[in-house]
């Protein structure tokens, strides 16, 4: 048993490759931001690949009534960058919950906000 | 040469950072990572490999005497909210004109069980029990002086950890907080066995404990505010834990200790590191800051569909 240590080594050899938990990387809007200019979407780029149809972005005004299109997408094919379309945004402030079901089906989950300004 | 002499707070300052099983988890957004002195409370596929520390050791006036250890750890699932950790590790204890006391330390097995996580606030819960295995490591003189107990101990155990996400305030939701509190309970009491005052090889009860401190700036960027920091700054969690322990029984040849050991930990997607600083909390503890480092791998990341997973799920 008190080589029982060993056995991590053992299994490094025997392993299949590496994914990990998709942790967000950067947000547009950034999170917390302030814009003059409503976005026409919110995209979030996540440290790994996600799985788009295991994974979604809500956005919500103040009253925390949702307000995108439900349409969670890739960008660009690009397996990192997920987004959610939006219609023109009146002034004020949004929250983003998302989740995420990386490739090797870790999840992972955040809320941020960023306002638009009048 | 002249062999050690064992001073009593050894074992019990050494015990201060023997006995961890370090890993880390998710309470909805807030990660909680790995810490190094005390464990945490998830249950998850992981290994620290290794963990070494230097820690100058109390003396009664004559030269500092220095532990170097390397600890290695490795935690396992069995479902998915309990599993197993193994820990043991070889130690080094030097003092200047004295012969080199070396050996294995004695091996810990931890069961534990996550019954609770709140993604909402956060938090998460666990239970668990350590047993620690006397005379699986150097024993005799030599495990003596390198502080190994001669019986073996069981050490019901509680963790938490809350996240700060429920705050108003927008950079505080970056602080997390982790504990553990245990009774560990000797399997072979202590006592007296002899008109001379000698002692069997028994060990006392103790309460021990721990609580980690830690702000996350990869949450305070993914939900709070981005800075556009570098990617590195945004791994980076910056804490501060505190362990102790105090003898619960009569007779002991303990004292209660304090142990706290600010640092950073790096977490990237599938590895970790961690450096802290070791500073004895009062004088039974020591009176020189050491110093612990540890390297850590996540096995469900590294290897989900093995090793990352639980063993119900191998079939």
């Amino acid at each position: 048993m008190r080589y029982a240590h060993l056995l991590p080594l053992a299994m490094l050899c025997l392993a299949s490759p590496a994914f990990a938990h998709a942790f967000l990387e950067r947000a547009s809007p950034p999170v917390g931001s302030e814009i003059p200019v409503p976005p026409a979407a919110v995209t979030i780029t996540f440290t790994e690949g996600v799985e788009p149809d295991f994974s979604t972005i809500e956005v919500q005004n103040a009253q925390g009534t949702r307000v995108d299109k439900a349409d969670p997408h890739l960008v660009g094919g690009e397996q990192t960058k997920l987004a959610v379309d939006l219609p023109k945004l009146p002034p004020g402030q949004y929250t983003v919950i998302w989740h995420a079901t990386s490739v090797d089906t870790h999840k992972t989950e955040g809320r941020f906000t960023f306002s638009v300004s009048p | 040469m002249t062999r050690f002499t064992t001073p009593a707070a050894l074992a019990a300052a050494a015990s201060l950072i023997a006995s961890p099983a370090f890993a880390h988890g998710f309470a909805g957004p807030h990660l909680f990572v790995s810490t190094l002195i005390i464990d945490d409370p998830n249950v998850a596929d992981e290994a620290s490999l290794p963990t070494l520390s230097w820690q100058p050791q109390p003396n009664d006036g004559g030269p500092t005497m220095n532990l170097y250890a390397a600890q290695f750890e490795f935690d396992k699932r069995i479902t998915e909210n309990f599993g197993f950790g193994i820990n043991d590790g070889y130690d080094w204890l030097t003092q200047p004109g004295n012969k080199t006391a070396n050996g294995w330390e004695n091996l810990s097995v931890t069961l534990k069980y996550k019954p609770y996580v709140s993604a909402e606030h956060e938090f998460m819960l666990s239970v668990g029990v350590v047993e620690n295995f006397g005379r699986t490591g150097a024993n005799g003189t030599n495990g003596a002086t390198l502080g190994n107990d001669d019986s073996s101990s069981t050490v019901p155990t509680i963790y938490f950890g809350k996240g700060f996400g429920d705050l108003p305030i927008g950079w505080a939701r970056a602080f997390a907080i982790t504990g553990e509190f245990g009774y560990q309970i000797a399997n072979t009491k202590l006592k007296v066995i002899d008109s001379a005052g000698d002692y069997n090889n028994g060990t006392w009860n103790q309460w021990t404990g721990g609580l980690s401190l830690q702000y996350s700036i990869r949450y305070l960027s993914a939900q709070v505010k981005d800075y556009g920091l570098p990617e590195f700054i945004n791994r980076l969690t910056p804490l501060v834990e505190v362990s102790w322990s105090s003898p619960a029984s009569r007779p002991n040849q303990g004292s209660t200790q304090y142990l706290i050991a600010p640092g950073i930990n790096y977490t990237a997607t599938d590895y970790a590191w961690g450096i802290e600083a070791l500073i004895p909390g009062n004088k039974q503890t020591g009176s020189h800051v050491g110093v612990i480092a540890q390297f850590h791998l996540y096995f469900d990341d590294l290897f989900p569909h093995t090793l990352g997973k639980p063993i119900v799920e191998w079939w």
